[in-house]
């Protein structure tokens, strides 16, 4: 005697589920089914189109479009992002102390140089006859 | 920045109180003394200071002198500051100078030192009338 095969109930349970999900999607999916819920809306009035240059975005209000302080900074700060190397101050400030700073570095080591090596000669006595001998004039 | 001050004051203060060139000065006064006379210097043509010892020159004075007998004093400056410096003052009668027409010489020695200005005297003594004969002047 063959035993009594168990009575399976899962398939049918399976297919079930899957026709209700398939509904589900259906039903969420169809444009109809979402104005569904906007139903109890008014209609809204039926809005011309702008021409395409007109700048629908444009607040009415005036003191939004005024420049603010901020706006200028940012528009500075653009402007001088801009400038070239040359056209800045800093540019020529650093320069112009370099040039000074060479000039100076020059003429301090001229200085030194022409004092390690003995520096001026003094004067000739006008009464002397005459002066000779290192950083004289005379031979 | 810091480790370079004490080389750059090191340097500045070489430069500034020693270990460089300091100028040394020496004023020498020329006389001529007795039995040298006014006529005897003037046939001099050529006056000539030689430098030698810590310092080599030579030096070229207004000759026939202007002054007499003192001719005057003229000043040396060199950078010399140790050894001996011998100034020795030679007349000649004519150019080329020689010494067959050397007239007088004579000279001083001064010993060179941290001294800045140190002074001396070159008195002039003799005179060789051989080779500077007096102006002759005849009558026709």
């Amino acid at each position: 005697m063959l035993p009594r095969r168990k009575r399976s109930h899962g398939p049918r349970v399976g297919v079930g589920l899957a026709l209700l999900a398939s509904l589900l999607l259906i039903s969420v999916g169809t444009p109809w089914s979402a104005r569904a819920a906007e139903d109890d809306e008014a209609p809204k009035a039926s809005v011309p189109d702008a021409p395409q240059v007109e700048d629908t975005d444009k607040p009415k209000d005036k003191s939004l479009l005024a420049q603010t302080p901020a706006d200028a900074a940012v528009a500075k700060k653009n402007q001088s992002d801009n400038e070239a190397f040359y056209q800045k101050w800093q540019f020529w400030a650093v320069s112009g102390a370099i040039a000074v700073g060479l000039v100076a570095a020059i003429w301090g080591s001229l200085t030194l140089y022409h004092s390690l090596n003995g520096g001026d000669v003094r004067p000739c006595n006008p009464t002397f006859i005459n002066c000779y001998g290192q950083g004289e004039p005379n031979p | 920045m810091k480790p370079r001050l004490p080389l750059l004051a090191a340097i500045l203060g070489a430069a500034l109180f020693g270990g460089c060139n300091t100028y040394h000065y020496y004023d020498i006064d020329v006389t001529f003394m007795s039995p040298v006379t006014e006529t005897q210097v003037s046939v001099m043509k050529l006056c000539l200071v030689d430098v030698s010892g810590a310092a080599s020159d030579t030096l070229v004075l207004d000759c026939p002198p202007a002054k007499f007998p003192d001719l005057g004093t003229f000043e040396y400056a060199t950078f010399a500051d140790s050894g001996t410096i011998t100034f020795t003052f030679n007349g000649f009668y004519d150019l080329p100078q020689s010494s067959s027409n050397q007239c007088t010489s004579s000279s001083t020695s001064k010993t060179a030192s941290s001294q800045i200005t140190q002074t001396g005297t070159i008195t002039v003594t003799d005179f060789n009338t051989t080779n500077c004969p007096q102006n002759v002047t005849t009558t026709p």
